[in-house]
């Protein structure tokens, strides 16, 4: 037995000892609350106010709750997954919506849920309507994950392919090309990142930035071979899709400017810009001595130069498409456009349907829009100067089991069908023709619509986009009548 | 002296107890299914698989130290094994020392066992490569790389399990002394408990109230433990220098176990037997 003595020093060691750990918990307790914040989702922090959003969460609230509470909500967001994807290889798409955005809730760091869950929304649902909802709910993931490229590159993928909307996708690449990686080892995001943040850059129209981002791409691309990286990877310096996207870019720059330039009937310019693609060809196959395309395109260029050293000018005229269509109600909830443009093969004319103020009504709310609104589009090809498309809403588009009313509504009392021929949405050898901008581009005044708030710089100029469109307003009498009626036909 | 040979004798004991191997034998069956999770990416199946096995980990290493530290003193009484401990020139609190850390001990390395199971499984899981689907076509097994992720996976799982093994030893202190007044099951449920209560504090806002504030001190800060964002996610952006963390709640657990084992070694001392 302990005497008395021991037993106080006992009790005073163990009254030390108790003091020593109530303040070690106090000075643990910054770095507990950085656990705690870093693990919240920013929804809950009063970022995320939509009413959608709020009534999907609020279902949420128990589960987000108990993990909080254990201390285990990554384990149950992990186990969540396991069964959402059980879901989705088993073809029931419709509980996933809600069980991501659960997991999400839980774990706000769950990169792949977010990356796959926007996915569904966007693309698997084939319900055009949820496809800002899968872009709001990257941006969420992004908010959650700052600091890493993963989703932000996803994000941007999702304008780029999907809305089209290239100048939030350069914004979201932008961001990506910034950002660290999720891997050990891996400090900055990888070089596809640049390369998809290039042809954004692109697509928008911005030549003189894409021309830039080239550059850089490169001069990142030799620095990391230097480093002593193997070459020719998507991720790695890939250097060879650099220096390739750097040429080309420039080269059709001057292409189109030079036609341009003619059309104004300016020789001295446009033989200034076949110069340069002869020098450019020149550099190239300095380096790559008898490449075949370079040395096809040196050819192309020498003999430009040749004509225009030679007073021959030869000034395209701007191209009207000259759009033409029919609209006709084949059945019940089924539209059949159908019609003819002048462009080239191959290329697509944006046919869009919707409720006459779909932007107005949509944002009342999530369930408002998912009850009332309608939306569908199609980018159709064109063959031989003629297009023709059904725009079927009596089916589900993903045959999932829903009614088409679901995806489609048409609850508004006026629907419009809108076709665009934008050239920002072509292949690259139909820009070749009308223009990144459509410079080459022309129509009844009705009918072509120019843009400077989207335009763009080529050379230091800017020039404002483009682009083609006509409107048609439908009644809802007109969509769901029985019998076959042509609905609308250009004069 | 006295107390090393107690805790060493002790350890042997509770290796030998078949519902201790049972429980580690279910952890292994747990950890090898994470396996089956080979249809994900590389990266969710290293986030499912980390935080899956962190949590059986837990669970079955709290199961490991309760069911030990509750049975290390009723069970010398029962078999009155005891009596001639204590004939010998060993003092009380030795007895009860050793018999605390021996519990200790076994729950270090039936942990160790699981861990070791954990850190080989993600040494496999780290030989796919950590890319996303467009590097994937292009990369190609290396070495190098593997051994770079291996010792990242090492540094983030041993992290874990330091913090999470300190954890299960103030619950090994709190069974043991508890062991002192209360029936084994019942003894088990108020651990239990009290591991639950430690984990909810933060939360529960026990530190806010003056009335609540004693007893936010007086028990276990379980929820200090709670680390493991940081290692399924690494890349989360935490404000922290983890093993510092680390080092602090693994020192926290210590003088807090030290409370509960000193105060029962105190009751031990003057208790009849």
């Amino acid at each position: 037995m302990l005497t008395n003595a021991q037993r106080r020093l006992l009790f005073i060691f163990l009254a030390v000892c108790f003091i020593g750990s109530a303040a070690l918990s106090e000075v643990l307790r910054p770095g507990h609350q950085e656990y705690l914040r870093a693990a919240r989702p920013e929804a809950d922090a009063g970022v995320r106010e939509k009413e959608a959003e709020k009534s999907v969460l609020a279902k949420t609230s128990f589960q987000a709750l108990i993990p909080t509470l254990l201390g285990v909500r990554e384990v149950l967001a992990s186990l969540m997954w396991v069964r959402a994807d059980d879901y989705f290889h088993r073809g029931e798409y419709r509980p996933i919506l809600k069980m991501v955005r659960q997991i999400t809730a839980i774990d706000p760091h769950q990169l792949d849920v977010y990356a796959t869950g926007a996915w569904h929304m966007a693309y698997n649902f084939m319900d055009k309507r949820l496809i800002e909802d899968g872009i709001q709910f990257l941006e969420e993931g992004c908010r959650n994950n700052d600091s890493v490229y993963d989703l932000y590159f996803e994000l941007g993928y999702m304008h780029y392919d999907k809305t089209k909307d290239y100048r939030q996708a350069v914004n979201a690449y932008r961001e990506s090309s910034t950002r660290g990686t999720s891997l050990p080892g891996h400090k900055f995001a990888p070089a596809y990142v640049r390369h998809q943040l290039a042809h954004a850059v692109e697509k928008m129209g911005d030549i003189d930035a894409a021309l830039e981002q080239w550059r850089t791409n490169l001069k990142l691309a030799k620095d990391t071979e230097d480093l002593g990286l193997k070459p020719g990877q998507a991720a790695g310096p890939n250097t060879m899709a650099a220096r390739h996207n750097l040429y080309i870019t420039e080269r059709r720059m001057n292409e189109r400017l030079a036609a341009s330039a003619e059309r104004a009937k300016d020789a001295a310019e446009a033989h200034r810009l076949w110069q340069k693609n002869l020098t450019l060809a020149d550099e190239w196959l300095k380096e790559f001595p008898g490449h075949p395309d370079v040395s096809k395109d040196r050819q192309v260029a020498a003999n430009q130069v040749s004509r225009l050293s030679a007073g021959k000018l030869v000034p395209l005229d701007q191209t009207d498409p000259k759009i033409r269509f029919t609209i006709t109600r084949i059945a019940p909830r089924k539209l059949q456009v159908e019609g003819s443009i002048d462009v080239l093969n191959l290329a697509r004319i944006w046919v869009q349907f919707q409720d006459k103020d779909y932007l107005t009504r949509k944002a009342r709310g999530f369930d408002f829009k998912m009850n009332e609104c309608t939306l569908e589009w199609e980018n159709v090809q064109i063959r031989q100067g003629k297009f023709k498309h059904v725009i079927d809403l009596d089916r589900d588009p993903a045959d999932m089991g829903r009614q088409p009313s679901e995806i489609y509504p048409l609850k508004a009392d006026e629907f419009e069908v809108v076709f665009t021929f934008n050239p920002r949405l072509q292949a690259a050898f139909i820009q070749d023709r009308y223009g990144w901008n459509g410079e080459g581009l022309t129509a009844a005044p009705e009918l072509l619509k120019v843009d400077a708030s989207r335009g763009a710089r080529m050379e230091g100029k800017e020039y404002p986009l483009r682009y083609v469109e006509k409107v048609v307003v439908l009644k809802r009498d007109d969509i769901l009548g029985k019998e076959k009626k042509v609905l609308y036909k250009s004069e | 002296m006295n107390t090393w040979v107690i805790a060493r004798n002790t350890f042997g004991d509770s290796l030998r107890k078949r519902v201790l191997l049972i429980f580690l034998l279910l952890a292994f069956v747990m950890l090898t299914l994470a396996l089956l999770l080979n249809y994900f990416t590389a990266r969710e199946q290293s986030t499912i698989f980390k935080s899956t096995q962190l949590t059986i980990i837990l669970i079955f290493g709290a199961l490991i130290s309760i069911t030990t530290a509750v049975y290390l003193i009723p069970t010398e009484m029962e078999r009155r094994t005891i009596y001639s401990v204590l004939a010998k020139p060993v003092q009380r609190w030795e007895f009860f020392l050793g018999k605390f850390l021996g519990g200790a001990m076994t729950v270090a390395f039936m942990v160790g066992l699981m861990s070791v199971a954990l850190i080989l499984v993600l040494f496999v899981l780290a030989a796919k490569p950590q890319t996303s689907a467009i590097e994937t076509t292009a990369a190609a097994f290396k070495m190098n790389e593997w051994l770079a992720r291996c010792q990242h996976e090492f540094l983030l799982v041993l992290r874990a399990i330091i913090v999470l093994y300190f954890q299960l030893f103030i619950i090994t202190a709190i069974a043991t002394t508890l062991s002192l007044f209360l029936a084994p099951t019942v003894n088990f449920a108020v651990t239990a408990l009290i591991w639950i209560v430690g984990s909810f504090q933060s939360f529960l806002g026990l530190s806010e109230g003056i009335l609540t504030r004693p007893l936010y001190y007086a028990l276990p800060h379980f929820h200090d433990f709670n680390i493991m964002g940081s290692i399924v996610h690494p890349f989360a952006g935490f404000q922290v220098n983890h093993w510092a963390y680390a080092a602090g709640v693994s020192l926290y657990a210590v003088a807090y176990a030290l409370v509960i084992v000193l105060a029962g070694a105190a009751v031990f001392d003057r208790r009849e037997v």
